[in-house]
């Protein structure tokens, strides 16, 4: 009775350990922040919301430094997509994890996909129910890249931690158009402008940027540009601000 | 009119069994069951040929793999099986069976994918137990185990990896002999378990690496297959054929479809002795 007892229980195992579905990846979990971004809890009056524009970093470098990482993740995340879509039909269920190793293009007009010279960045991405989730994280060593600031030509530098919101699932073979939510705890250099511990958001091609106002630990509000000035929203509704003039209610 | 075919029909049949079963012994089916050829017996056909090595010992290979894959995949798909049997001399016998197939390059790049560049392996094994009660019925109870690797690596896109999986599956398979010539068969299969398909694979554009390690399987599994069949077995040739509906089983791969289909099963050869 030993033997065959051994037999099915090797079977019974090896049914088990031997297939299975490949693991899921943990992903960022970046909830909190969104939810910042949607609810900022700080409530500004007359008296303190110039302050609060005067303090926040330079918003156009920013963004210009968000849209030229959107730019490299894109196409990234698009060439991950398509990559894995050989596998994927409306009938087949696609899960694992995709690890993308980006080599950085450097700051010239002509690429230099080098590591060793303009960097790298390191992306897991989770796939589940044949959808890339829309939370991926990394890590970005002295990641280099081309950008603009004020019409010119501007070197960009990714460093450290990184995590990303893609704003939803996107389905294995297509490609990302969504928005973009970038938690950056490293350093990210936009020309001569250096940003650390920062997040920013490209919603509906909108740039915003949530700011925690110093001394309130909790309180937090959200600049967005916009062509003719930045718009400030606190808890209580939406504050314009024209450039060289105050910040007026609407 | 009708009554008067199937009178004729029976009696036709019942004419058959005048020899008895003793050939049918000697002949058994080996397909689905723990039975082998006799010792220097070859039965050549399309579909599958073997030859008793001895008593004990069936080798055999499918031969469309081997032929008709030259015009389609232009190389050829060697492949080869065997079977063991217990033995002893009882009603009840217990066989072990395995089977080797190697896909090339060459056949890969013709079937999937004009650039793609690699190899394939199928490996089957397989474990059957077969109790005949009588001369007329016999039982047979069988597992079988599939296993499927593509390993691939394409040096212009500079993408490699590797694609498994595996099967279990449980058969039962009755025969019901009515004269030495013809036979009735009713074959039931359960798919136990089919792997979600392992595919791992780098693919590098210069600017981007991307490693995968991923699964696919279904999102909806059909585990049954019912055949009934029947059997003819002439002095030389014999012809098994079934039509049936349920999970399909790749021939020679022995991976499962996810989904029901028609199924046939089919198999025609030619009987001879090669020596005694």
């Amino acid at each position: 009775m030993k033997a065959p007892s051994s037999a099915v229980c090797l079977l019974a195992l090896c049914a088990v350990a031997c297939g299975g579905a490949a693991d899921i990846p943990a992903t960022p979990d970046l909830r909190e922040l969104l939810q910042s971004y949607e609810r900022p809890t700080a409530t500004l009056d007359g008296s303190n919301v110039d302050a609060a524009l005067k303090n926040a970093p330079n918003l156009q470098a920013l963004a210009e430094g968000l849209q030229a990482v959107k730019l490299y993740i894109a196409s990234d995340v698009d060439y991950a997509s398509s990559s894995s879509s050989g596998s994927s039909r409306s009938n087949l269920r696609l899960q694992g994890s995709l690890g993308l190793k980006v080599r950085c293009p450097g700051e010239r007009s002509d690429p230099v996909y080098d590591e060793a010279v303009n960097g790298s960045v390191s992306l897991t991405v989770a796939v589940a129910e044949s959808r890339i989730l829309r939370s991926m994280g990394g890590e970005a060593k002295a990641c280099v890249m081309k950008g603009t600031l004020a019409g010119l030509a501007a070197r960009i530098q990714l460093d450290g931690e990184i995590a990303f919101d893609l704003g939803g699932d996107i389905g294995v073979g297509q490609y990302w158009s969504g928005d973009l939510l970038a938690s950056l705890p490293g350093q990210l250099r936009v020309g001569d402008y250096m940003f650390e511990s920062i997040s920013a958001r490209l919603k509906d091609g909108r740039f915003q940027h949530l700011v925690r106002l110093q001394g309130e630990q909790e309180k937090t509000i959200v600049l967005e540009l916009s062509a003719t000035g930045v718009t400030i929203r606190d808890a209580s509704g939406v504050w314009f601000c024209r450039e060289g003039q105050s910040c007026g209610k609407q | 009119m009708r009554q008067t075919v199937r009178l004729a029909a029976c009696a036709l049949l019942l004419s058959w069994s005048g020899g008895a079963l003793a050939q049918q012994l000697e002949n058994p089916r080996t397909d689905y069951t723990a039975y082998t050829r006799p010792r220097g017996r070859a039965s050549v056909g399309l579909l599958k040929t073997d030859l008793g090595l001895i008593d004990e010992i069936t080798i055999g290979t499918y031969p469309l793999p081997w032929l008709l894959a030259l015009p389609i995949v232009k190389t050829t798909v060697p492949n080869l099986y065997a079977k063991v049997r217990s033995p002893w001399s009882s009603p009840f016998q217990l066989a072990l069976g395995g089977s080797l197939m190697y896909v090339n390059a060459k056949a890969l790049a013709q079937l999937a994918d004009q650039s793609a560049d690699g190899y394939g392996i199928s490996t089957t094994a397989s474990l059957d137990s077969s109790y005949r009660f009588n001369e007329r019925f016999s039982l047979s109870l069988g597992f079988d185990y599939a296993h499927l690797g593509l390993y691939g690596e394409d040096p212009e896109a500079s993408i490699e990896g590797a694609s498994t999986t595996h099967t279990y599956s449980t058969r039962l398979f009755g025969e019901w002999r009515f004269t030495r010539v013809f036979a009735l068969s009713l074959l039931f299969r359960y798919l136990v378990y089919q792997s979600p398909t392992s595919a791992e694979g780098t693919s590098d554009n210069g600017a981007v690496m991307v490693t995968s390690d991923l699964t696919v399987e279904p999102t909806a599994r059909k585990r049954f297959t019912i055949v009934p069949g029947v059997s003819f077995e002439w002095e030389r040739w014999e012809l098994n054929a079934g039509i049936g509906y349920g999970v399909f089983y790749l021939p020679v791969l022995g991976l499962a479809s996810t989904k029901a289909w028609p199924v046939v099963d089919l198999a025609f050869a030619y009987r001879f002795d090669l020596y005694h």
